[in-house]
């Protein structure tokens, strides 16, 4: 691999590492930023710019975990989070699987009703009642089934499953299978990237709505670790001032560090998640790119 | 989306038209005195009341206080647990869903008109809170005779603003700047104002050598246009007009003045920048970390000491204090507090709020209630006893029960037996803060006697304030007033850093009256005559 390379390759790679190096640190700096402040002790000041904290304390940290909100969130935001990336899941596959056979009856106009739904919907007074007609509200069902079908995740994994070969079914089928044992035994095997990058996507997105949650579940035992740290995080902000004290009654009793802490806290598992399914992830979304 | 809340809203106003035209006619005064022998509450009765307030935290199911209040007034509470953050999306919601509750709270007078004007409040009267609401009454009365009338919507009353304690904007100085650069008599008028900032900004004033100070920055302009006896975006009233402040031929002088301040190098280079920065913050950052020795951000209390012999438990120090201590213990013990300074035409004052004006928050009352006047007198009731009765009420809906949750100390100070309801957020676990509070006499504010004597002596933020003379929101505000905010603050600065001459501001002011400032005008007297 000792191709000579001319002034031009070396000038584009330089600056492309350069803009890639500021790029990064661009998008590292404020999370270092707030890893620096959460681990700083309470004494620190919080007006410099430095990511490394000043005099090192876990003792916000502590303090955040001791919040018993914060324990009942964590709960709620993991179960309804694994359960509703399940929903996600199973179901755009068993959508999308039909979807993607030229022999589907009335195919292009089923997935167009689908489409649909990606630029107009009903809004959210609507949204609203039918969750409360439903009997849903209070419940972590209303947080899961609205969104239950992400259209966009099923496109992608219809376009998949268009792409592999029409043969591999065949073949499963005078092997004497029918058409569930071809999506299982078959194609669901073979299109794990594409399931793992899916998968991914509906776990960060559970993991980071809030305000489904926000308008439809009002009990404190049932609220989500991202409404408790957005009132952490939001405290003593304009938007949350308390206007029945309009002077000093209602202070903030949690400090930025500690409102750093809390955010680490909210991001850390999602976070963990990536390096395991980080090796499909490029792959699934190539591969899922539109085709005709 | 629009429709259903048009069909809800309109079959909401029709179920409640019928009571409502009844109401008014010929015999006015007759009717009055019959309907409101309807406003009495059945004792024996335990009324269902659903209750919305501002949380600190969602009240816990079965919540401790909200049993007490329940026994002790002939109540069923049910408290809606709605977020303070989106606040009016999310109870605008619970109502387009058909649910309006009994007692409503709304943030602003925005909602509260809005609500009004779509017909889901219940009509109440002056007479009716002095009959159900006596000592509420006495105290508005006292405080802001005119409140109700603020508040009343097309000649009807629907809600019972807030009443907020006011502060004037702190001026606040470095004493040891101060010190540095041989002054020691903090600035009585715009001169000698305008003296100590050249000397913070050109006599290095913390003497490292390096010309690295400023004498003021972005709330420093509030200050030298006080000195004029003006609050930019605010309504004066001259001879009984009200007039627009950022139009008034004053203001040129002010920016003129700001304009040759920010050339010598004394206005901070970056002055187009809110001082208070990072999320939740009050402090300023260029006075706390030393870029400027003078600051108008933020209120009185963020510049508070450890004070000496407190009134309260665990005394706390202000944010600006506290941070500036971690950086400059010297520089934080030496914060001096000055007057608003006295201009060229002898008028001196800064910003200061309205006890009952266009930010007030506002209790009313589901419409529902037309229909049961006997429901509502109760929860004027409950109102009136927990915030305005007694003391010993009002400190219970704020802290607990005595000997429970907090007792006295020997210094009378309130002292919490568990240490985990010093959290605002864990008292309104248990329905205490300001769950039942969403009204309230600050008479009752107790512990706060050495806080009120250090604002008496120390920033003195009663005195010399300029309030807002319009308390309502004009018919054509929302259509104007951004564009004629973003036109100001755009004029002003060009003025200020000599991008565009002076004599820009008298294209300005004709700008700005034909931009719809002028509508503005009209209806801002419009109203003013209407409550005079």
């Amino acid at each position: 691999m000792f191709k000579r390379r001319t002034v031009g390759d070396v000038t584009f790679e330089t600056v492309s590492v350069i803009f890639m190096i500021f790029f990064c640190i661009t998008t590292l700096y404020p999370f270092l930023y707030l890893v620096g402040l959460s681990l700083s002790s309470a004494d620190a000041s919080t007006i410099g710019y430095s990511i490394l904290p000043q005099g090192f304390s876990l003792e916000n940290y502590a303090k955040v975990l001791e919040n018993s909100d914060i324990g009942v969130g964590f709960k709620n935001a993991i179960i309804k989070t694994i359960i509703g990336s399940a929903v996600n899941v199973v179901g755009a596959i068993i959508a999308a699987y039909p979807l993607s056979k030229k022999y589907f009856p009335h195919r292009s106009m089923w997935t167009g009703l689908i489409v649909f739904t990606m630029f107009f919907s009903g809004g959210l007074v609507p949204s609203y009642l039918l969750v409360k007609r439903l009997g849903l509200l209070e419940s972590m069902w209303a947080l899961i089934l609205p969104g239950a079908i992400s259209t966009y995740n099923m496109i992608i994994m219809r376009n998949f499953f268009m792409s592999l070969p029409e043969s591999l079914e065949e073949a499963a089928k005078i092997d004497g299978a029918n058409d569930f044992v071809v999506l299982i035994k078959v194609v669901i095997p073979t299109s794990m990237a594409i399931i793992a990058t899916i998968t991914l996507w509906s776990l960060v997105g559970h993991w980071n709505s809030w305000f489904d949650a926000l308008i439809y579940i009002t009990n404190p035992d049932k609220q989500l670790l991202q409404i408790v740290m957005r009132r952490i995080v939001l405290e003593g902000t304009v938007q949350m001032l308390n206007p029945n004290a309009a002077d000093y009654t209602s202070k903030p009793v949690n400090s930025e560090n500690i409102k750093a802490a809390t955010i680490m806290i909210t991001t850390l598992p999602i976070i963990a998640v990536y390096p395991f399914l980080q090796k499909y992830f490029v792959k699934g979304v190539m591969i899922g790119s539109l085709k005709g | 989306m629009k429709k259903t809340k048009q069909l809800i809203m309109g079959l909401l106003l029709a179920s409640i038209a019928a009571p409502l035209v009844s109401g008014c006619g010929s015999q006015q005064t007759q009717t009055k005195m019959q309907s409101l022998d309807k406003y009495v509450y059945d004792s024996s009765k335990v009324y269902d009341i659903t209750w919305t307030s501002w949380l600190g935290s969602p009240v816990d199911e079965d919540a401790e206080m909200i049993k007490y209040w329940n026994e002790k007034l002939g109540v069923n509470i049910e408290i809606w647990n709605i977020d303070p953050g989106n606040y009016t999306e999310a109870l605008g919601l619970k109502i387009a869903g058909g649910n309006v509750p009994d007692e409503l709270w709304t943030p602003d007078v925005t909602t509260y008109y809005k609500y009004a004007k779509d017909g889901i409040l219940a009509e109440i009267s002056e007479d009716i809170l002095k009959q159900c609401a006596p000592n509420l009454y006495e105290y508005y009365m006292s405080e802001e005779p005119m409140a109700f009338k603020y508040w009343s919507v097309n000649g009807k009353q629907y809600g019972i603003p807030a009443i907020s304690s006011v502060g004037r904007t702190p001026m606040v100085y470095r004493g040891d700047w101060m010190k540095n650069v041989g002054v020691d008599k903090v600035p009585e008028t715009l001169e000698e104002f305008e003296d100590l900032m050249y000397k913070f900004a050109k006599e290095d004033p913390d003497g490292n050598g390096v010309d690295d100070t400023y004498g003021l920055s972005n709330s420093g302009l509030d200050a030298v246009y006080g000195a004029y006896g003006l609050v930019k975006g605010y309504w004066l009233d001259r001879d009984g007009t009200l007039v627009y402040a950022d139009i008034q031929p004053e203001m040129k002088e002010a920016l003129a003045l700001l304009n040759k301040w920010y050339q010598d190098g004394v206005l901070d280079v970056e002055f187009v920048m809110d001082e208070k920065q990072g999320s939740g913050s009050n402090m300023s950052k260029p006075f706390v970390t030393g870029r400027i020795g003078f600051t108008a951000s933020g209120e009185d209390w963020h510049y508070k000491p450890i004070l000496e012999n407190s009134t309260e438990a665990n005394d706390w120090e202000g944010d600006n204090v506290k941070e500036m201590r971690k950086l400059d213990p010297e520089g934080a013990d030496s914060i001096t507090f000055g007057l608003p300074v006295i201009g060229p035409y002898g008028k001196r004052g800064m910003k200061t709020g309205n006890k009952v004006g266009t930010e007030s928050n506002t209790v009313a009352f589901g419409a529902q209630l037309n229909n049961e006047p006997d429901k509502l007198a109760k929860i004027l009731n409950v109102i009136d006893t927990i915030g305005f009765s007694s003391l010993e009420n009002y400190l219970t809906a704020e802290n607990g029960i005595e000997g429970k949750h907090w007792e006295f100390n020997d210094k009378n100070q309130i002292v919490y037996l568990d240490s985990k309801y010093e959290q605002y957020t864990e008292r309104a676990k248990i329905g205490a803060h300001t769950v039942m509070t969403p009204l309230k006499s600050l008479a009752w504010n107790t512990g706060t006697e050495s806080y009120d004597n250090w604002i008496a002596n120390g920033p003195r933020s009663k005195e010399y304030g300029i309030a807002n003379a319009l308390k309502t929101v004009l018919p054509s505000e929302t259509r104007y007033r951004t564009e004629l905010d973003k036109l100001a603050s755009e004029t002003f600065i060009a003025i200020i850093t000599g991008d565009k001459p002076i004599d820009e501001f008298d294209k300005f002011v004709e700008d700005w009256k034909k931009m719809g400032g002028e509508t503005l005008e009209k209806e801002a007297n419009e109203w003013y005559a209407s409550v005079k």
